[in-house]
Parts: structure tokens; C-alpha cells; sequence
């Protein structure tokens, strides 16, 4: 079923809040069942509701301040691309990394595929350098 | 505000790809990218202007062969232009400072663009250099 651009923006919005409140209970309202996030920079692939709980509890051990922000959303046919920013201080270990207490904002570009209400597929794009840098780990 | 239509809009990020990128004519920055363009963040910080863009690029893809840039999606409103895409090349020559292994790899990026009159006049670029670094093998990251 193809969406409106308003249920889309509206979507991606509760999305976003669930990252941001830990509304670890709406998850099954916005994500559907076969739901794939995917970060093909760091290679790291998320699956269904459950997968995606731990992903943001994952974040949330690392970051737990973390607070993303979109900037910027384009909606099209079962599609909306977002661009956006994360922010949190890096004050618990994230991916065997141990607490740096370094404050981080990272630009990131999502592209989230939707059908019937729900979100699909989640893809998010960032530069791995920024990352590095900002928490001190680069190699200079 | 110029009248081009959404379409073409599209048109000019896909013909970027494919001549800068794919075919590397890296002197027709001038045709893609407005005088005062400016290519937001990255590796190297902000970019400003015909000549550092095309600096840029020949730094970071002179080195590269058989670039194939495949799009996964892209839209369009307004005056933006969302993309994403996957990118496989052939690590020939020297990239970043960084001399040929002759991998063949694969990246996926995506940017955001503002066009105006045909033109890109600024680009947020969500492009993993150092991901790209990872995949011909040249580094390792601790996570």
C-alpha cells in the first residue's frame, strides 16, 4: 500500500522518537516483523523488533544521553531519506570500546523503506572517521 | 529560484555519478557544481569552490578503476536531492596517499545535494573514506 507523504513524515517521527524516549515498548507499533536496520558502513546488521531493541540498548550503554535529531527529510513512495544528527557522551563501553567521555555529534543520512504503516528497512550512512576523531581514537 | 522540474533535478545528481565518478572527467566539475559550490564535511573538512572539489576528487578516486556507482535510491523535493548508492572499484593507483593493492571493493554511500539552475550548490556527503580504506585492506578499525 503506498503511503502519504504525512503518514510517512508522521512515521518517521515516532521512529525517531523511540531512539530518543527508549520507548522500547512502541517498537512492534512502528517497525514491522521482517524489519532490517542496516549499517553497511560498519558492516553491522540489525533483525525484526527484538534486534532492534538491542541495537538501541547497545547505543544507550554507550551513549547514554544519546538524542538524534533529523535535519533535514525528503519523502517519496515508500521511501523517506533523512539527514540528521546524533549527539551523546560517550560515557559506557559501545562496540568493546571503553568509555571515552568524549561528547560526539556525528552527521548521518538515513534511507527508510515503508509499506503499510510500517517501517521495513532501515539504512543509515556515516563517516567512520568522524566518529574516530571526535572520540580520540583516530590513528594521528 | 530556477523552474527546472524535479526530474531533472535527479538527473543531474545521476549524470554527476556517472561522469565524475564513473568516467572520472574530473575537469567537468565546472559543468555539475556552481562557482561557489560547497561540499559540506568530510575527511578533509569543507570544501569550497570548483578547484578544491576537483582536487578532492582526484585525490580520492584518481587512484581507482572501474568505478561502477549503482543507485539504490534517490528523491527529490524542492530544491534537494537525497541519494544513496553502492560503488565497487579496483584500488589501481594511489588513493589518499595510499599506494594500489589491486583489490576490488565495494562501498555504499550516500549524500544530499541543493541544486540550483542545473547546478549542485551544496553537498552534505555521508561518504565513508575510511571505510573505503577498510575494504582495500590498508586499515583496521577497532570496531
Amino acid at each position: 500500500m503506498a503511503e502519504t507523504a504525512q503518514d510517512s513524515d508522521q512515521l518517521v517521527s515516532e521512529y525517531a522518537n523511540i531512539w530518543n524516549d527508549r520507548e522500547y515498548a512502541k517498537i512492534s507499533d512502528v517497525v514491522s516483523e521482517s524489519f532490517v536496520r542496516v549499517s553497511p558502513v560498519t558492516d553491522d546488521e540489525v533483525r525484526g523488533p527484538d534486534g532492534l531493541k538491542e541495537l538501541i540498548r547497545r547505543f544507550d550503554a554507550g551513549f547514554p544521553d544519546f538524542q538524534v535529531s533529523i535535519d533535514t527529510q525528503l519523502v517519496g513512495d515508500n521511501i523517506a531519506m533523512a539527514e540528521g544528527t546524533f549527539t551523546g557522551t560517550h560515557d559506557g563501553e559501545f562496540n568493546d570500546v571503553p568509555p571515552t567521555g568524549r561528547e560526539v555529534e556525528i552527521k548521518f543520512m538515513d534511507t527508510l523503506r515503508i509499506d503499510d504503516g510500517e517501517l521495513h528497512e532501515h539504512r543509515t550512512y556515516y563517516d567512520q572517521q568522524e566518529l574516530l576523531d571526535q572520540l580520540g581514537l583516530g590513528e594521528e | 529560484m530556477s523552474e527546472h522540474r524535479p526530474t531533472e533535478r535527479k538527473d543531474t545528481v545521476r549524470d554527476l555519478y556517472r561522469t565524475l565518478y564513473e568516467e572520472k572527467s574530473f575537469d567537468a566539475v565546472s559543468e555539475f557544481y556552481a562557482s561557489n559550490a560547497v561540499r559540506h564535511g568530510g575527511l578533509q573538512g569543507s570544501l569550497e569552490g570548483r578547484s578544491a572539489l576537483q582536487s578532492y576528487l582526484q585525490a580520492s578516486l584518481g587512484g581507482l578503476s572501474d568505478i561502477e556507482v549503482t543507485e539504490l535510491h534517490c528523491l527529490v523535493e524542492d530544491d534537494l536531492v537525497a541519494y544513496d548508492f553502492e560503488m565497487a572499484a579496483t584500488h589501481s593507483g594511489e588513493v589518499l596517499g595510499v599506494p594500489a593493492t589491486g583489490n576490488r571493493f565495494e562501498i555504499t554511500n550516500a549524500a544530499l545535494f541543493r541544486i540550483e539552475d542545473g547546478q549542485v550548490v551544496d553537498e552534505w556527503p555521508r561518504t565513508d573514506m575510511l571505510g573505503l580504506l577498510e575494504a582495500i585492506d590498508v586499515v583496521e578499525l577497532p570496531f
